[in-house]
């Protein structure tokens, strides 16, 4: 639902109405009827006047997504490195006269050297920092800002809230957002926000004046939100080219350095179209591609809840533990099956596995659950306590034994 | 999530209690006093005792035991003692759901690992199932999401049980006891305790927690501030903090860097009823606690709330007082002397007055309430009036006075932190219902 | 003669104590509202004491840290002491509450018992 406040805005409404039917969607329709618009949202504001409705709009979990398409990654071989940071990049020719790039990295991890790269082609996919990227080999053909967007999240018992997907068109037709959401997620709570503000670095971090400038404007499209309900506030950050548009090309001074960058909403929904564009990218420039046989396409994520498969037996006792029953984190009702699995899955840290298994994530936010991750992770990965992390770095948790 | 197999084991019990904490074994101890015969524990820790094992310091039991004993004391002599008796004690197992079988059974969900689910079914229930902490989440301290902060429940379980620390230099926001006790703690393992930092004008924790965990170690106590902002990637690197004006809104100008490792918060703690909410149990706003009457039972015939799950408690001998009394009406329920019910008096909380329990009465006897202040008072006075709002009704009736005084009661001085219990005898509350007159009544605490 | 603030623990009021020294006896204390004030008084001046809770390590299948407490009250002075002699003791399963963990000694004047009794 793109809500509108003021009858003017009505145009845009109809302008949005007209590109979405060029676009083959269907299910596309203005409401104006008031009691209409209170049927479908009952906690909207009554200055609703107008909402484009778009029935068919859907909603995936973006962090799923995400662990979903790099799971996959792993089982088509693709190698990760998290917490490298890229300090340098070189394009020449190696002994046999290939020209290379060499990139070098820095190691934030305390038990990991920095690495040296080499690569035939390089694809950027640096978000906010693919400009600082594509400068390292001479690429200053666009400029990424980053713009913050801040939100805060609802705890599930208020799951009935607010039933679609609702956007309050900007006051001001300059507006380069889509505006502010109050929206289900697919965890049945809710959401509001983001905000949209111009920051300096990668600060991910939320602030008062910008938590308080989204619950002035949630509370302008939907009344009464229960804002004492609330169990977090994140902040995201969107990369925002001077060009306005996405930036998908061959960099104009390498043509083996494909740039993917400046990629602000719909970034998720459109991932899969970008990607293939670089492909054509590559495949137009030249390079050779071969079928490979064994790409696996799916996902067989492993998910062994309940088997009768999942159980621990204990070596000197006949005593059959099965995970699937054992509630590890008690607001999302989480079994220490699902946090196995999500460990044979390849998350190793505190954050991964709440991402994958929504441990940790529910009113309690892990005061419960916390220590019993912990052990797990400690049992199935063999480390110790205090090397634990919340997210990798030096995110540790339980930083020193006591004597 | 869990999935649901087709056949459940289904075990029998009389008198069931979800929560083998101090309210748990409280109540379970009182009702094979009484002498029902088959009692069931449902602990989903390996352990019994809740949340006392990790309270290793001493001021537990000073009413109830006339010792001043440490919180694993206080646990391991209920421990014992329900050790000696037949009360069975299902560890390990979590109540996932409860509903009524029929009229006169109740049955509760469970799980394990070892048996999978399991329904046991009975005839009365007393929910026991303490309280959570409020998270920096909840009120929404913003800046960054590093490690480094945590609550203090959590860190106390990671200092006292697991035997590690979350770091070295420490901020505590918040001087609730827990805030207090963790500032000694960590002093004591060799931290370097900042300061505890209090949005309040004035500490929620007792006057000789204070004293004994801040003075003794020369901990600084900074009343009116608040940490505004959180900072550091991957884990904490500092906290900026205000001090705040009397609308608790941080002044501009005010702010300090602190740097430190880790953030302790003692902000509230909450109880926990996502099991009774289950039932269908109506949760008071106020104490967030299940809505019950003089008997401590719920709206749902049969099942009964009492320790921190009920409303937050400051002593832990309180808990043991309210998990006696739920016992014992759980048992006169058994016995048929508990039956249907119409409210009498609905009791509101007014000005200065946090929570108020019960929240109804639907019996003339002697009267005991529980109250909680929202600002500590001197030369306090507790007033119980008539109030003209009735669900469905906006006017007020004739024959009601509005405003009328029904009760009141001197108090020398009122404290958030600890909670007054008013006795109102059998023909005061008489009278007081007589003028209610089925309308609901508001009490409040003033100045004299 | 010398002038020393207390703030009574003795009962949630809180009194701010006012006591004067003369000699090493308090030869006047006043700002409290009942006689508890004069003992509380009394001893903090002198010879404050405070009850000792701390963790040491145990062999056990199930834990990793015992509670232990000072059976009685000791002198303020000597906790961080008798934490660091606690620090080299570690303990085996099964223990009983109330078991002594560390005996009295010159240096802790007060024996340090189980709080907490652990099976294995």
């Amino acid at each position: 639902m793109l809500n509108i406040f003021h009858a003017s805005q009505i145009d845009i409404l109809e302008n949005f109405l007209e590109q979405g039917k060029m676009s083959g969607l269907s299910g596309l329709e203005i409401i104006t009827d008031r009691q209409k618009i209170k049927d479908l949202e009952p906690n909207i504001s009554s200055d609703a006047c107008a909402t484009l409705f778009a029935k068919e709009t859907c909603i995936i979990s973006p962090y799923g997504a995400a662990i979903s398409i790099y799971e996959n990654a792993l089982k088509n071989s693709v190698a990760f490195y998290f917490d490298n940071e890229v300090r340098s990049i070189k394009f020449s020719n190696n002994e046999s006269g290939e020209k290379l790039f060499t990139i070098k990295t820095k190691n934030y991890s305390k038990y990991q050297p920095d690495y040296v790269f080499q690569s035939k082609l390089l694809i950027n996919a640096a978000g906010v920092n693919s400009s600082k990227i594509a400068n390292m080999i001479g690429d200053d053909s666009f400029k990424i800002k980053a713009y913050k967007g801040q939100y805060i999240l609802f705890d599930t018992d208020t799951k009935d809230f607010v039933k679609h997907v609702n956007f309050k068109l900007p006051d001001s037709v300059k507006s380069k957002t889509k505006g502010l959401l109050v929206t289900p997620t697919i965890s049945d709570n809710f959401f509001v926000g983001p905000n949209y503000e111009y920051i300096k670095n990668e600060d991910l971090s939320t602030t008062a004046e910008g938590l308080e400038e989204v619950k002035v404007n949630a509370s302008r499209m939907f009344n009464n939100i229960p804002f004492s309900k609330a169990i977090t506030g994140f902040a995201g950050l969107r990369a925002v080219s001077d060009t306005g548009d996405f930036i998908i090309n061959e960099s104009p001074v390498n043509k083996n350095f494909i740039n993917a960058a400046g990629i602000q909403s719909p970034g998720l929904t459109c991932a899969f179209i970008i990607a293939e564009m670089v492909l054509d990218i590559l495949k137009n420039s030249g390079t050779k591609m071969i079928k490979n046989r064994e790409f696996v396409p799916e996902n067989e994520i492993i998910k062994n809840n309940n088997s009768e498969n999942n159980k621990i037996t204990g070596n000197s006792t006949d005593i059959v533990e099965k995970p699937g029953y054992e509630i590890v984190c008690r607001c999302e009702k989480v079994t220490e099956a699902e946090v196995i699995d999500a460990i044979k899955n390849g998350a190793a840290t505190v954050d991964g596995i709440k991402f994958r298994t929504r441990a940790g994530m529910g009113r309690c936010q892990g005061g419960y659950c916390l220590l019993k991750v912990m052990r797990i992770i400690s049992r199935e990965l063999k480390i110790p306590f205090e090397k634990i992390t919340k997210c990798g770095k030096d995110s540790y948790i339980a930083k020193y034994k006591i004597k | 999530m869990i999935l649901i197999d087709k056949e459940h084991t289904n075990k029998e019990c009389s008198l069931a209690i979800v929560g083998g904490g101090p309210a748990g074994l409280s109540a379970a101890a009182r009702a094979w006093e009484l002498g029902i015969k088959d009692i069931m524990i449902i602990e989903r820790e390996p352990y019994l005792g809740g949340i006392l094992p990790q309270c290793i310091h001493s001021g537990f039991g000073t009413r109830i035991f006339n010792e001043e004993l440490t919180g694993p004391e206080y646990a391991q002599r209920f421990i014992d003692l329900v050790k000696k008796t037949k009360i069975k004690i299902i560890k390990n197992t979590f109540a996932l759901s409860i509903d009524k079988a029929s009229k006169r059974k109740i049955r509760i969900l469970t799980t394990n690992k070892y048996e999978g689910l399991v329904n046991i079914n009975a005839k009365s229930l007393v929910l026991a199932t303490g309280c959570r902490e409020r998270t920096r989440g909840q009120i929404l301290i913003p800046g960054n999401r590093p490690a480094g902060v945590f609550t203090a429940g959590f860190i106390q379980r990671l200092v006292n049980i697991e035997g590690y620390l979350p770091g070295k230099k420490i901020v505590i926001l918040g001087s609730g006891d827990i805030g207090l006790i963790m500032a000694r703690r960590l002093k004591l393992e060799g931290c370097d305790v900042q300061g505890v930092f209090e949005l309040m004008p004035f500490s929620t924790g007792l006057k000789r927690n204070i004293v004994q965990c801040l003075d003794d170690y020369d901990i600084p106590l900074y009343l009116s501030h608040t940490v505004t902002k959180i900072e550091g990637r991957g884990s904490l690197s500092s906290v900026i903090i205000s001090r705040v004006d009397n609308k608790l809104k941080p002044i501009k100008g005010t702010e300090r860097k602190i740097k430190c490792d880790t953030l302790l918060l003692s902000v509230g703690l909450i109880p926990e009823n996502e099991l009774a909410k289950t039932a269908g149990i109506l949760i008071d706003a106020n104490t967030q606690g299940p809505e019950v009457d003089e008997n401590f039972q719920t709206n749902i015939d049969g099942i009964f709330s009492c320790g921190n799950s009920l409303f937050v408690n400051d002593l832990v001998d309180n808990v043991t007082d309210d998990a006696f009394l739920a016992a014992e009406k759980a048992f006169a329920y058994m016995n048929g002397k508990i039956i249907s019910r119409n409210i009498l008096v609905r009791i509101l909380p007014g000005e200065n007055i946090a929570q108020i329990i019960p929240q109804k009465i639907y019996s003339l006897g002697n009267v005991s309430l529980w109250v909680r202040a929202k600002i500590p008072l001197k030369n306090a006075v507790f007033e119980i009036f008539t109030e003209n709002i009735r669900d469905g009704f906006d006017k007020k009736p004739d024959n009601i006075i509005e405003n009328k005084i029904l009760f009141s009661k001197k108090l020398r001085f009122v404290f958030p932190g600890e909670l007054i219990k008013i006795n109102i005898a059998k023909d005061d509350f008489k009278d007081i219902a007589d003028a209610a007159n089925g309308f609901d009544i508001k009490a409040l605490l003033r100045i004299k | 003669m010398e002038n020393k603030k207390l703030t009574c623990i003795s009962c949630p009021e809180g009194c701010i104590l006012d006591a004067v020294i003369d000699d090493c006896r308090i030869s006047s204390i006043s700002g409290n509202k009942c006689k508890k004030g004069l003992v509380f008084a009394e001893t903090e001046i002198f010879n404050p004491t405070r009850i000792l809770t701390t963790t040491i390590r145990i062999d056990s299948e199930d834990y990793s840290r015992l509670p232990v407490r000072s059976s009685v009250a000791v002198p303020k002075n000597d906790i961080f002491t008798i934490i660091s002699e606690l620090k080299k003791i570690k303990v085996k399963a099964p223990i009983k509450m109330g078991d002594i963990v560390l005996k009295k000694s010159s240096s802790a004047k007060t024996a340090i018992i189980a709080s907490m009794s652990i099976e294995k």
